[in-house]
């Protein structure tokens, strides 16, 4: 239990972290100056004004960790089945997802799981979205002490050593807990004794993964695009509104759970599962859309329409203004989304398992070679995932400096 | 006792040199302006007194205390921001009880003082209302409010009304000054309009790419500017080159690129310098003879006409008329202009020429 938590914050700490950075980012800094102009120490200032006005940060961040550690699978079941050393069985620590994963995966042959399946799954979601709306409602309302003010400790605080104190405690703790634990893999396979290594079935899983992450991305491309425009311009609208938190619900929802009601939803349409491949596409596309379509929201409300409009009073069409004008100031920002949606896809466990018990991608492969205590080759599977995913990071920073207005 | 004192004191971003030893003394009760074309430091002057940036060199002295690894909090300064910068979470009446908070006063003045402020902007029926919901000016007297109820001593105002409608920011002028004076505050107030500063100002500090170009009082920088670019930043000019033919205790004569012949103050330059001629349009006047130009075009103003004519020396003059009067002209007449010897200043040729010394950037 402990372990696990452990794993969800390296898996979560990102994201809590990136929500913050960019709420602060967009925090004009005055607020804070002028608070300490009225006599406030720093503390006082970040207590009473930042941490007030960056709760909608903290919101956004609270619900992606927790939606994160909800739907985390992959690296769960890693994790359990190295700890017990052997694959995982009923009557062992689980979470929901790797429940759902396991049930699922004896479902073929056992029918009379099916019901059970749906059950778990359907708790999990309502579970996700009734403790989202507790969590949202208790950051939004509960208000930090305002009107007390503690001048002496909290100067102190706000001096001398105390600051660094918080700084260098705050570093460690991304060192300890989240990089080092991450990238012990490279100590173990320098120093552990290597195997006789196959690597014809990871490449085959390698394309496999690759092939589904690049058609899902191109239609979510093809599908968010469009629909992202119309949120943005229509902002006031009561259609737009709906749309914009509907579109965010697949990011919440666990995305092990959201697979099996995929994994259903689609077995209607094709009842032996002879396309697994369709099936697994149709399953990211849910998940990893939303990640398209918020950042280029994002990016078309952060422009001002009078550049369009000036395109327009210039004698462009719709199509031009959109194509000369808006089109390269937010292609920055289309490409991170496209990148986002692509790694996610490429290190789902959960939902791909949920829908195709027996799916052949490089993260599920992972997770097997760990079932079946290969952990040498998982291990170095595993370095080549991240190396992978560490260049389109690289990518996708590039992509999001290069950004321009 | 100067309240306020910058000693050398120099700021630069990278290679960008904002300010560049600045000495200046400001004295207990003063209401001091310190004007400036855009970028020329003067925001980055005062956020070195407010603590918000640091110096790079020399000393900022408060009170006579060293200022140097003193916190902003801890330098008694009150401080408008010119985006305003209300805190958008809280209602006006707790954006005014926030330094009395911060600073923890006894209850009873956490209520009195916040209400006192607001009272003395006339705004104590606002008190519940959110920042959003009121307009610009009303924000930024909150603002002001808010910066007064902390009890500091000294106010840095940092280009208060630039973001107003323009009759707003003629009456909070106004009222900037009558506030602070019934309360015999120490003012530091940075703007770009030299109009706002001449009329709020004890004293004027124009500033330009990072130095001091001269400090007075509005009306010596007005009537007797010791700098080309304080004659031309401060109010309008004409200026016109020419070369001193005679000098005396009287007067100063100088001869323009036709020939003519001008007087100006007394000064100290020899014949044969090279000086610049600054006459300002309200003391133009058409002459029987004098300076012969041409009619060139004709704006109204309210209470008199501006005419812009151009002098057979090639000099474009611009000169004010009464409104009655202004109607005898036509673009394109023929105009003798002259002026008084005591309106006229003589400045040395600026050697990167006039354009130059007056650029604002």
């Amino acid at each position: 239990m402990v372990l696990i938590i452990l794993l969800h914050v390296v898996f979560s700490y990102p994201y809590m972290v990136r929500s913050l950075t960019a709420i602060l980012g967009g925090i004009d800094e005055t607020y804070e100056t002028a608070g300490r102009t009225l006599g406030a120490s720093r503390l006082t200032a970040v207590r009473t004004i930042t941490l007030p006005l960056f709760r909608a940060g903290l919101v956004t961040g609270a619900i992606l960790c927790f939606a994160r550690s909800l739907s985390e699978t992959g690296g769960t079941i890693i994790a359990l089945a190295t700890l017990y050393g052997r694959r995982m069985v009923e009557g062992d620590f689980h979470t929901g997802p790797t429940l759902i994963g396991l049930w699922k995966d004896a479902s073929v042959s056992d029918a009379s799981l099916l019901p059970a399946l749906s059950f778990v799954s359907i708790l999990l979601i309502i579970l996700a979205l009734v403790l989202l709306l507790v969590l949202k409602f208790v950051i939004m309302k509960v208000r930090l002490p305002m009107r007390k003010v503690w001048p002496t400790p909290e100067k102190l605080l706000s001096r001398g050593l105390f600051p660094k104190l918080k700084d260098s405690s705050a570093l460690l703790f991304l060192f300890l807990m989240v990089l080092v634990p991450s990238f012990f893999i490279f100590t173990y396979v320098l120093t552990g004794t290597p195997s006789q290594a196959d690597w014809a079935p990871f490449a085959d899983a390698l394309v496999t993964s690759f092939v589904i992450a690049s058609v899902v991305t191109l239609i979510d491309l093809a599908m968010g695009i469009p629909l992202a425009l119309y949120i943005a311009k229509n902002r006031s609208g009561k259609l737009a509104q709906l749309l914009d938190v509907l579109v965010n619900v697949p990011l919440i929802v666990p995305t092990a759970a959201l697979g099996f009601s995929l994994g259903l939803f689609w077995s209607n349409f094709d009842p032996n599962a002879s396309a697994p491949m369709a099936l697994i596409i149709l399953a990211h596309i849910a998940f990893t859309y939303p990640l398209v379509v918020r950042n280029v929201v994002g990016a078309v409300e952060g422009i001002d329409p009078a550049f369009e409009e000036t395109a327009r009073t210039l004698g462009a069409t719709p199509l031009q203004s959109f194509r000369r004008v808006l089109f390269p100031m937010i292609k920055s920002s289309i490409l991170a989304g496209a990148i986002m949606a692509f790694t996610r896809s490429l290190g789902e466990t959960g939902a791909t398992l949920a829908v195709v018990a027996s799916a052949n991608t490089a993260p599920v492969y992972i997770v097997n070679l760990v079932n079946q205590q290969s952990y040498y080759l998982a291990a170095m599977a595993c370095i080549v995932l991240i190396i992978i995913s560490y260049m389109f990071m690289l990518l996708l920073r590039r992509f999001t400096r290069e950004e321009v207005v | 006792m100067p309240l306020v004192e910058l000693k050398g004191v120099s700021k630069r971003f990278g290679k960008v040199v904002a300010s560049s030893n600045i000495d200046l003394r400001i004295e207990d009760g003063e209401y001091v302006t310190i004007l400036g074309p855009s970028g020329c430091g003067k925001t980055t002057l005062i956020r070195m007194i407010a603590g918000i940036l640091e110096p790079s060199e020399g000393k900022v002295l408060i009170g006579g205390r060293d200022m140097d690894g003193v916190p902003i909090e801890e330098r008694d300064i009150g401080y408008v921001f010119q985006n305003i910068a209300l805190f958008p979470h809280l209602n006006v009446l707790e954006n005014v009880s926030y330094g009395p908070i911060a600073k923890d006063a006894d209850q009873e003045e956490q209520r009195k003082v916040p209400a006192r402020y607001l009272g003395l902007v006339n705004l104590l029926d606002r008190m519940k209302m959110f920042p959003s919901a009121l307009s610009g000016g009303e924000q930024q007297k909150v603002a002001l409010a808010r910066a007064l109820a902390s009890g500091a001593r000294i106010l840095l105002l940092d280009e208060p009304l630039s973001a107003l409608d323009a009759r707003v920011r003629m009456d909070l002028r106004y009222e900037l000054r009558r506030i602070t004076k019934d309360l015999g505050l120490t003012v530091l107030h940075v703007t770009h309009d030299q109009e706002e500063a001449m009329t709020v100002s004890d004293r004027i500090v124009l500033m330009r790419r990072g130095r001091i170009v001269e400090s007075n009082t509005p009306e010596m920088m007005y009537r007797a500017p010791k700098e080309l670019f304080t004659a031309n930043f401060i109010g309008e000019t004409n200026l016109l080159d020419g070369v001193v033919v005679a000098s005396g205790d009287e007067r100063t004569l100088v001869e323009l690129r036709d020939g003519s012949v001008m007087g100006a103050q007394p000064s100290q330059f020899e014949p044969g310098d090279a000086v610049v001629i600054s006459v300002r349009p309200e003391c133009v006047h058409v002459a029987d003879d004098g300076l012969s130009a041409i009619v060139r075009s004709m704006s109204f103003m309210g209470t008199y006409i501006r005419i812009t004519a151009e002098a057979d020396s090639e000099d474009i003059l611009g000169f004010d008329v009464r409104v009655p009067r202004g109607r005898d002209f036509n673009i394109g007449d023929h105009v003798h202009l002259g002026w008084s010897m005591e309106s006229a200043l003589v400045y040395p040729r600026p050697p990167g020429g006039i354009a130059e010394a007056v650029k604002l950037e």
